[in-house]
């Protein structure tokens, strides 16, 4: 065998190596919580820091999402929450005129963390453990959260909950943890419409910025009254969708330890 | 446009039933100061019966109130958080600095009430071991009368900051309008009083040496704490304009919140019509007190933990179900059983009858 040859079978090897031990360092990604939780130190950044200078914002265009939860499950694979907990989910509803004659439409409402500019959960807590990065992300670090629930009940969005696993208050991070090694949030980058567009609301040139601008008269947020200046941005959502839903409510069911199911009387 | 709800997920409560148990004890505690302390400042024979019950009440609830609070943290052992760092914005890490001055001001106060119902020990010989450690207790023989109403006014500060305090966390959540009502405070403190005054009640009957001159003081008490009780929740009805409409809004489409309206308004009747007949046979007095105690229990509930299923955003209520173990049933069965246990303590401690009473 010559040198060259040699030379090219044992970086192959090297590579194939390398490839198999891509999985165990995903796997000590997750499992290790200072690299899934912002809020603790890394080695190559500061995640309680966040981007200076930067202000992370989404724009969700609803024209574009099909409701067909790529994201919630992309989600729920990065950031591991609890069976039956969420910090994403698209909403599905059904909307019809007042007529009975047109066929009702359906609108799919994607809900996340807002990461408010002025965000209630922050002032109520009692220990200071959730925060605003520079960057605009609300983050939460769960090695000094009480478990109060006070936050969850400050949020006016439900985006926040007691994650069942750690005790402590978990919530969308705009995955902050990809964010900061140039990755994009799992959301995101799974959305198969390109619905969800996140960026630097600060870069008049950023994706983002230029979307808002383009589509400033159909730009929406949630509960714009709640002076909570929310940094999730909607495009192409009926004004009857800001607020609290004036509607009929789902069936409702719960299921018991043995999955039998308990049904809501409406 | 109609609206319906397809697919939204369900959203289990935060705060568990021991945030009841800890707003329910630690109404009963300050409340049990308030009744003190008024009593001690009135003119007219001091009613050393009606104290005794004050004191054994704030002692016993102002100890079981915090375990439950603490119960209620997701991560109750890292409670040492609170005190780490300065956070003015939120009403709960100041609650974390006047719950342990309230602790350590009742317990006080309760103490010196109590102290002259421990046993001397020169007095008696032949004590049993729960004698000699009541003795103990007693901390010598000297007069506790001089620092009673310096430490009533102090426990009664604290006992103040507490009721804002525990009106003011809740209240001060905008994100459920249901809570985010000024009259919120005021019916904490009201029913919190109601409910110390029916556990005195009970407490005079249950526990040795009925006095029916106490009864009779605690029924002036329940009648007006009631009275007050029932007037915050006709303002509340009439004048507010986000949390009462909000509530109508519930009990147009909610089977639960029906449920719990009706219950609201026919124990309020039979509680108003009890209250209103001139004599009460000591068996209605009785079922007066246990209604009053169920009646600020329950309204805790409503507050704490049905408002918890009312959607932020959505329509309908969320789903809940009371589960058995300690985020449940268990933790509210013992709660109040560390509280009989604790009561039944307290009530053996002090069975001692000193001389100056009985010479009175």
């Amino acid at each position: 065998m010559d040198k060259s040859k040699r030379q090219f079978l044992g970086k192959m090897a090297s590579v194939s190596v390398g490839a198999a031990l891509i999985p165990v360092v995903q796997v000590y990604a997750q499992d290790n919580p200072q690299s899934g939780n912002a809020g603790s130190c890394s080695q190559t950044y500061n995640a309680s820091e966040g981007q200076v200078g930067k202000r992370y914002g989404m724009v969700i265009d609803l024209r574009r999402c099909v409701g067909c939860q790529a994201c919630t499950v992309a989600c729920t694979i990065e950031n591991q929450p609890p069976l039956g907990q969420f910090r994403t989910t698209v909403q599905q509803y059904e909307v019809s005129q007042q007529d009975e004659a047109s066929s009702p439409a359906f609108l799919m409402l994607p809900r996340l963390c807002n990461h408010c500019e002025n965000p209630p959960c922050i002032p109520v807590c009692p220990t200071g453990a959730t925060f605003q990065r520079k960057d605009g992300i609300v983050v939460v670090n769960n090695e000094w959260c009480v478990g109060c629930g006070y936050c969850v009940h400050a949020c006016p969005y439900d985006a926040r909950f007691i994650n069942h696993d750690t005790n402590t208050a978990d919530k969308c991070t705009f995955c902050a943890h990809r964010l900061d090694v140039g990755l994009l949030p799992a959301c995101v980058e799974t959305c198969v419409g390109e619905a969800r567009v996140i960026g630097d609301l600060n870069d008049p040139n950023s994706q983002i910025s230029q979307l808002l601008a383009a589509n400033s008269s159909d730009i929406k947020v949630l509960k714009p009254d709640a002076n909570t200046a929310p940094r999730v941005f909607y495009i192409g959502m009926s004004s009857a969708f800001e607020d609290r839903i004036s509607g009929q409510a789902p069936v409702r069911t719960l299921l018991t330890d043995t999955g039998e199911e308990i049904h809501h009387g409406h | 446009m109609v609206i319906k709800e397809i697919f939204t997920p369900d959203i289990a409560i935060t705060w568990l039933p021991w945030a009841v148990q800890y707003f329910f004890m630690m109404g009963l505690a300050y409340a049990s100061v308030w009744v003190a302390t008024i009593h001690l400042f009135s003119k007219g024979k001091r009613d050393d019966r009606l104290l005794k019950l004050c004191a054994s009440l704030m002692l016993t609830a102002g100890i079981v109130a915090p375990i439950a609070l603490l119960a209620d943290l997701h991560q109750p052992l890292r409670a040492w958080h609170f005190y780490a760092q300065v956070r003015p914005d939120s009403w709960m890490w100041f609650g974390a600095f006047l719950l342990p001055v309230f602790s350590g001001t009742s317990a006080v106060f309760a103490w010196l009430l109590l102290r002259q119902y421990l046993p001397n020990r020169s007095n008696q010989p032949n004590q049993d071991w729960v004698q000699r450690i009541a003795s103990l207790l007693r901390f010598g023989d000297w007069e506790s009368e001089k620092l009673i109403k310096i430490i009533a006014i102090l426990t009664t500060l604290s006992a103040c900051s507490i009721a804002l305090y525990t009106g003011m966390e809740t209240m001060a959540i905008k994100a459920r309008p249901l809570w985010h009502t000024y009259w919120l405070p005021p019916l904490m403190a009201t029913s919190a009083l109601l409910a110390a005054c029916g556990t005195l009640a009970v407490l005079n009957r249950l526990l040795h040496g009925y006095q029916q001159a106490t009864q009779d003081s605690l029924l002036l008490w329940i009648r007006a704490s009631f009275g007050l009780f029932a007037l915050c929740l006709i303002g509340w009805a009439l004048f507010d304009n986000g949390s009462a409409p909000e509530a109508a809004l519930l009990l147009e489409t909610s089977p639960s919140w029906q449920l719990a309206a009706i219950w609201v308004l026919i124990t309020l009747a039979l509680l108003a019509l009890m209250l209103a007949l001139r004599h009460l046979p000591n068996s209605v007095m009785l079922i007066v007190s246990l209604t009053s105690i169920h009646l600020a229990w329950g309204f805790r509930w409503i507050v704490l933990i049905q408002a918890q299923t009312d959607p932020k955003y959505g329509a309908g209520t969320y789903l809940y179900q009371l589960p058995w173990g300690p985020e449940g049933l268990l933790g509210i069965a013992g709660t109040f059983g560390l509280w009989l246990a604790l009561i039944a303590l307290v009530s053996e401690l002090i069975r001692h009858t000193p001389k100056a009473t009985l010479s009175r």
